[in-house]
């Protein structure tokens, strides 16, 4: 059954077949393989590295947009704070502009009012003096004449040596007569009473003269050159007067002064 | 019934003395042809990129599982078996199913031809065994356990031979000559249930010859490395106790 030639020719066929087998399928079909294998994974070495780059590069991006964010978080709220300091400052401004008006104003006010409160006091001053004048004028008879000569003799015998003197020396002689002057006539026993009283207090050669001027109101005197000596209703009139407008001009200063308190109240406020 | 379904060796085609061209060698010839030339078309240009043709796709397949087989078999680097063992798989594969081709008749339905194989893995096996253990490391697993088992070991390694040329050649020619019986007997539908049988057989007898092959040769080359192995424990056993 066996025939040893076809035996030795299939040896020899089947050692050829391997050899040939060998250099035209398997090296090549395996380095090809290999070569694939290789390839691929260096392209997944290659994707790995750029997933890991990748990674790398996103998370840079993602701290380069931390900061940015942070960065517009602080800018923001720097505006914020900016704004709202100016915010303050516009209305502190704001606030002062009105004080200042109100203070202008109310300065004004304050002034009309005192302005006012002054002619007021000097309107009622007035008044009282017209008053005043017109009551004593009303009143001016003869009982309150001689209490006005009682008056003034009793102011001279008052009044300094020295400015009796003074009016001595002016009157010495009878081209110059020591004039008397008084709101009303003074005649008679008053006038002689009165000339007797200058006599004992100056000298008795002066001549004493009478001189009648309404515009005294209620009122007496004997004038030198610089001094003089006098009684006058006037007097009295002009020290209510002044007393009056004294009054006044603390009412202004106390209101005045409270309108400040207030003020300053309000300005703590 | 034709001569070829006896014996493909006793066509003869042309004859010079002893040496003869019979059918066997030619239709070998042919096989051989049609194997080198189909993978010297498909190797010729060969991508190592993704994308490949269809056929390089099927002969990496084939190369691969091949390979995975070898190692799994052998436990060892399958490149260095792969081109002797891989070429004995796809020889008889080749050979086995090109028997639905008419006029054709398989070389391995010739004693001769699987003797030649047989004789082939014989003298395989010890080559790759010498090579890996030396001559006295190969031939003294002949007296293992024994001296007396020296006989026997001979004797399995020929009646081995024997029987994997005798399988082979008894299943594809039997299967010729039953279909050639058919033939006569029933000349519809049987003859190709008993082709596609046929085939089946013939697939599974290049698998079982190649394997075989494969498992004679790694018996020969892992022994060593599983002694080696166990001398190295060993050797690492005594330096612990030594230390210790």
């Amino acid at each position: 059954m066996i025939d040893w030639f076809t035996v030795a020719a299939q040896i020899f066929n089947f050692l050829v077949l391997v050899a040939l087998l060998k250099y035209f399928l398997y090296d090549r079909i395996i380095s090809a393989m290999d070569e694939r294998e290789r390839k691929i994974k260096d392209r997944l070495e290659d994707a790995d590295r750029k997933k890991q780059e990748a990674g790398r590069e996103a998370e840079e991006y993602r701290q380069q947009k931390e900061k940015l964010e942070e960065q517009q978080k602080e800018l923001f709220e720097k505006a914020k704070q900016e704004a709202e300091e100016k915010r303050k400052e516009l209305v502190a401004e704001a606030r002062n502009e009105v004080r200042e008006k109100r203070r202008g104003w109310e300065k004004g006010l304050q002034k009309e009012k005192n302005e006012f409160l002054r002619q007021l006091g000097r309107m009622a001053t007035e008044e009282v003096y017209a008053a005043a004048r017109r009551t004593l004028k009303d009143l001016a008879d003869a009982d309150l004449e001689e209490k006005s000569v009682d008056a003034f003799l009793h102011v001279l015998e008052k009044s300094k040596k020295e400015v009796r003197e003074e009016l001595t020396r002016f009157a010495s002689g009878k081209d110059r007569p020591l004039v008397v002057r008084s709101s009303f006539d003074i005649t008679g026993t008053l006038a002689q009473k009165i000339t007797r009283k200058i006599h004992q207090l100056f000298s008795k050669d002066i001549d004493v003269d009478y001189k009648t001027e309404p515009e005294l109101l209620l009122g007496i005197e004997i004038k030198g050159p610089s001094r003089k000596i006098a009684w006058h209703a006037d007097d009295y009139l002009e020290r209510l007067q002044q007393e009056s407008q004294k009054v006044f001009e603390e009412i202004i200063q106390e209101e005045s002064g409270r309108q400040k308190s207030k003020k300053e109240e309000e300005d703590s406020k | 019934m034709e001569l070829k379904y006896i014996s493909p060796d006793q066509v003869v085609y042309w004859q010079w003395g002893p040496v003869s061209l019979n059918a066997t060698i030619v239709f070998t010839w042919g096989v051989m042809a049609l194997v080198v030339i189909g993978a010297l078309l498909i190797t010729r240009n060969l991508s190592s990129e993704v994308r490949m043709s269809r056929w390089q796709n099927l002969l990496e397949i084939l190369v691969d599982g091949m390979r995975s087989q070898i190692r799994q078999i052998s436990q060892q680097v399958p490149e260095r078996y792969l081109p002797f063992v891989g070429s004995l798989f796809l020889y008889i594969f080749v050979c086995n199913l090109l028997t639905i081709v008419p006029f054709y008749t398989p070389p391995t339905a010739s004693l001769s031809t699987t003797a030649a194989l047989a004789i082939c893995v014989f003298v395989a096996v010890p080559i790759y065994g010498i090579r890996d253990r030396g001559v006295g490391g190969y031939f003294k697993q002949y007296i293992r356990p024994t001296v007396f088992m020296l006989p026997f070991n001979i004797m399995g390694e020929l009646s081995r031979t024997l029987a994997l040329a005798v399988r082979l050649f008894g299943n594809i020619m039997s299967g010729m000559k039953i279909a050639a019986i058919l033939l006569a007997i029933a000349p519809l539908l049987f003859p190709v249930l008993m082709h596609a049988l046929g085939l089946l057989t013939g697939v599974i007898q290049a698998y079982i010859f190649a394997v075989l092959a494969m498992v004679y040769i790694a018996s020969a080359t892992q022994v060593q490395k599983k002694k080696q192995g166990q001398q190295q424990d060993n050797g690492e056993g005594k330096e612990e106790s030594s230390n210790g």
